[in-house]
């Protein structure tokens, strides 16, 4: 047992002379996650909107008499005097800001968009009222793509106002072929008006109430990068056997296993701390919410045992160090793809979900969005065994392989 | 080229593919690439699925409606299992319709919750778009078969079904997406997530490989191969220009396989040809330099290796191939431009997404260019002063 520590010991000092364990390991990892903090602070769901939006109401001054089929108001004269105003005060009881803007030209308004003076615009077009009446009515909503928020506002604005306009119209359908009276279609019109709270929609995230984007993307590089700082435990076994320590070491009163079981400990130390500490700076950084500590840090550990494991069979069949390397970024970066760390795997033919799901990287990530929901050990259950089933799958490639070499 | 750098070109080929890592990341990896790249961000992509949970007339009449949507496929799941569709990635979105949410409609309950799921990871914004409007309509739907349940005295199917009825009489104002100057816009394309992936995963892979092939650059510093190749009669700027050929030209022909195999089995859209292949072409020159560069720093195989995947990666995020430019804070897209990568995002931006052509996006060849030739000159600089 002692052997093992002062094996250990050495290997830890040997690796961080290199510091390649403190920048792969920890730094650039590090370094990604701040970066990812920059790059998410303003995609927050609650973070309240800021937006100009043009008007071009071209109706505006039309003669009543046009606008008979909506009772008298011309569309655009409601976008622009009820509706608009509506939706800014809500903004900005939210704590937001909305900036209205009125035109008389619908080109001025385009050519403001596209200079970004504005960040979206309505046209109203001359005679959108009357058209109601034979289906050729249009508004026009003028976005660019770039500003998603304000285009993504902009549109749900005109086409709740163009929902509103149907159902009043059907509203007035279904009076008079009822026949009932004006103030009775009138009291219609007003239910209309604020029906937007019998039904409501709830929506929620597999992730949990606050997993997100930033925390998909954060979970994906934290294993990514487990998966290349076990490297440097373990091998250090191959650059023992080239530096010619090797075969002192084995000189010594010191056992085989003894001096692979230091590299195995090795790993899962730097691995275990390393992927412990990138977690734990996520959350402040990016925003992201595990789940419970304890079932985290168990899913941790048997990833790290699942990685260890992986790089032990590099070890064992790689013959320099040189090919060690090549070999476990190869697969690092190919368990990385396939397991979604880049980019989520979820379309496509069946198989490839499947596969991408049997992968550490990918069951990791499946778990932590369990886990982010609130699932316990139990529910993870079948991540777990995924990942303690290829450690052991790969422990017994590496022994049959060492048994395969013989005593070298 | 004059007959020592070809050698020195020669040289260099030789023994990045005596590698087998070079072989497998030249020939089979892009190969993985096509097929995850393709099948994720496959040109046409197939209507996104959704979970719908629905338990009673009134629920299934609302989920037949979802289903009539265009563009969205609705699949019919138990209320119980539909979190668990959404996360395994089986459909984009679940939709859960309350048991019992006839009687709580029929007995004017306000606020009945309809629950809607998504991933984090975004794939839930399509369907949430094409959802939605259907149903806020439900509400309205609602209000009115209220009303001509109370005046008319029927029951609540049947006042919906003449709600509907009216519905489906009214006028319709239609709403017109327009972006200035070019006419209808697609409804969808803010959704940079989906429409770029392709090229945002190219552009990450091929920098992030070009960069790993650092390692054979301080290798054959170790190794002196470099020096041997002084001895005969090459300069170092011809050793140089010969090292970033090979280099050069192995990043170009795994992007060429990408973008040719993901077009021709996915049908990923890569837009006017000539432009799409300028821009990689450039691109690749960059990495290449950014390779010279890193080998040229780097003192050992693993310092490369740390730096190569790190720098890549943080290149990568910081341009705009995790999250896409477009929806990156203003500041941060202006700090984003300091990569190759956001250059070479706005280029494709422009030949994918507008049709643009070679001429449109000359100014960020241009730039692309330049920071090859910056990073390359440096690169040679440091070199020499290891070589002589």
């Amino acid at each position: 047992m002692r052997n093992l520590a002062v094996i250990m010991m050495k290997d830890l000092r040997q690796r961080s002379r290199d510091r390649s364990i403190l920048v792969l390991g920890f730094l650039l990892p590090l370094a990604l996650m701040w970066v990812f903090s920059l790059l998410f602070a303003e995609i927050d769901d609650s973070a309240p909107p800021a937006v100009t939006i043009g008007v071009a109401n071209l109706e505006q001054g039309t003669a009543g008499g046009a606008c008979e089929v909506t009772g008298g108001t011309c569309l655009g004269d409601a976008l622009e005097e009820v509706v608009l105003p509506l939706v800014q005060a809500r903004i900005e009881a939210e704590g937001g800001s909305a900036e209205v803007v009125v035109y008389d030209a619908a080109t001025t308004l385009r050519r403001d968009v596209a200079d970004g003076e504005l960040d979206a615009g309505i046209v109203v077009p001359v005679g959108t009222t009357a058209a109601l009446v034979s289906g050729e009515a249009q508004i026009e909503v003028v976005t660019v793509p770039e500003r998603i928020e304000a285009s993504a506002i902009t549109s749900a604005i005109a086409e709740q106002f163009a929902r509103q306009v149907k159902g009043q119209a059907a509203a007035r359908v279904a009076a008079t072929s009822l026949g009932l009276d004006a103030t009775t279609t009138a009291e219609l019109s007003a239910a209309l008006g604020q029906a937007e709270g019998r039904v409501v929609v709830d929506a929620s995230s597999t992730g949990g109430d606050d997993g997100g984007f930033a925390s998909y993307l954060a979970g994906g590089m934290i294993v990514f990068f487990l998966f290349f700082t076990v490297g440097f435990g373990v091998l250090g076994y191959i650059g023992e056997s080239e530096g010619g320590t090797m075969p002192r070491l084995l000189a010594s009163p010191v056992r085989t296993w003894q001096v692979l079981g230091a590299k195995v400990v090795g790993s899962l130390l730097i691995g275990t701390v390393a992927t412990a500490v990138l977690m734990a700076t996520a959350v402040p950084l990016v925003g992201a919410q595990w789940g419970n500590p304890f079932v985290v840090a168990v899913l941790v550990l048997a990833v790290v045992v699942a990685a260890t494991s992986l790089v032990a069979v590099v070890a064992t069949v790689a013959r320099t160090v040189e090919q060690a390397n090549v070999a476990q970024s190869t697969i690092a970066i190919l368990l990385g793809l396939l397991g979604g760390s880049f980019f989520p795997i979820e379309g496509g033919p069946e198989w490839i979900g499947s596969l991408s799901r049997l992968t550490p990287h990918g069951t990791f990530l499946d778990a932590l969005q369990q886990t982010a929901a609130g699932a316990g050990l139990a529910q993870i259950r079948p991540n777990l065994v995924l990942l303690l089933g290829f450690a052991v799958t790969m422990v017994a490639i590496a022994t049959v392989a060492m048994r395969l070499q013989g005593d070298e | 080229m004059t007959l020592p750098v070809r050698a020195v070109v020669g040289v260099t080929f030789r023994r990045l593919f005596r590698d087998p890592g070079t072989w497998f990341f030249v020939f089979v990896f892009p190969f993985l690439m096509i097929l995850l790249i393709g099948s994720q961000f496959g040109g046409e992509p197939a209507s996104p699925r959704m979970a719908v949970a629905a338990s009673d007339p009134l629920a299934e009449q609302l989920a037949d409606r979802l289903g009539e949507i265009d563009g969205i496929e609705v699949v019919s799941v138990p209320a119980g299992r539909v979190e668990e569709a959404v996360r395994s990635g089986d459909v984009a979105a679940g939709l859960v319709i309350p048991a019992g949410y006839g009687d709580a409609l029929r007995s004017g309950q306000m606020a009945v919750s309809l629950e809607f799921i998504t991933r984090p990871d975004g794939s839930g914004v399509l369907p949430q778009m094409l959802v939605f409007p259907t149903l806020a309509e439900e509400n309205q739907r609602i209000v009115i078969g209220d009303f001509l349940r109370s005046v008319e005295r029927l029951d609540l199917g049947a006042a919906l079904a003449r709600a509907d009825a009216a519905l489906g009489l009214a006028p319709t104002l239609e709403v017109a997406r327009t972006t200035p100057g070019e006419g209808a816009a697609s409804p969808f394309s803010g959704l940079g997530r989906f429409d770029l992936g392709a090229m945002q995963q190219l552009l990450l892979f091929v920098f992030l490989t070009a960069l790993a092939s650092a390692i054979g650059v301080v290798e054959s510093r170790e190794m002196h191969v470099t020096e041997r190749m002084l001895a005969s009669p090459v300069t170092p700027a011809g050793v140089l220009v010969g090292m970033g050929l090979a280099r050069f030209a192995v990043a170009v022909f795994q992007g060429l396989l990408i973008m040719g195999g993901t077009w021709l089995m996915f049908g990923v859209g890569w837009g006017n040809p000539i432009a799409s292949l300028a821009i990689l072409a450039v691109f690749a020159a960059v990495a290449t330099g950014a390779a010279m560069l890193l080998g040229a720093l780097g003192r050992t195989e693993h310092q490369v290796t740390a730096a190569s995947v790190g720098v890549g990666l943080i290149a990568a995020a910081l341009g705009g191939s995790m999250l896409p430019l477009d929806l990156m804070p203003d500041q941060m897209q202006t700090v984003a431009h300091i990569t190759p990568h956001a250059w070479a995002y706005e280029a494709y931006a422009a030949v994918i997404r507008d049709g643009e052509g070679v001429v449109a996006v000359l100014p960020q060849l241009g730039v692309l260019a330049t920071m090859a030739i910056v990073l390359l000159l440096i690169g040679g600089r440091v070199l020499r002063k290891h070589l002589v």
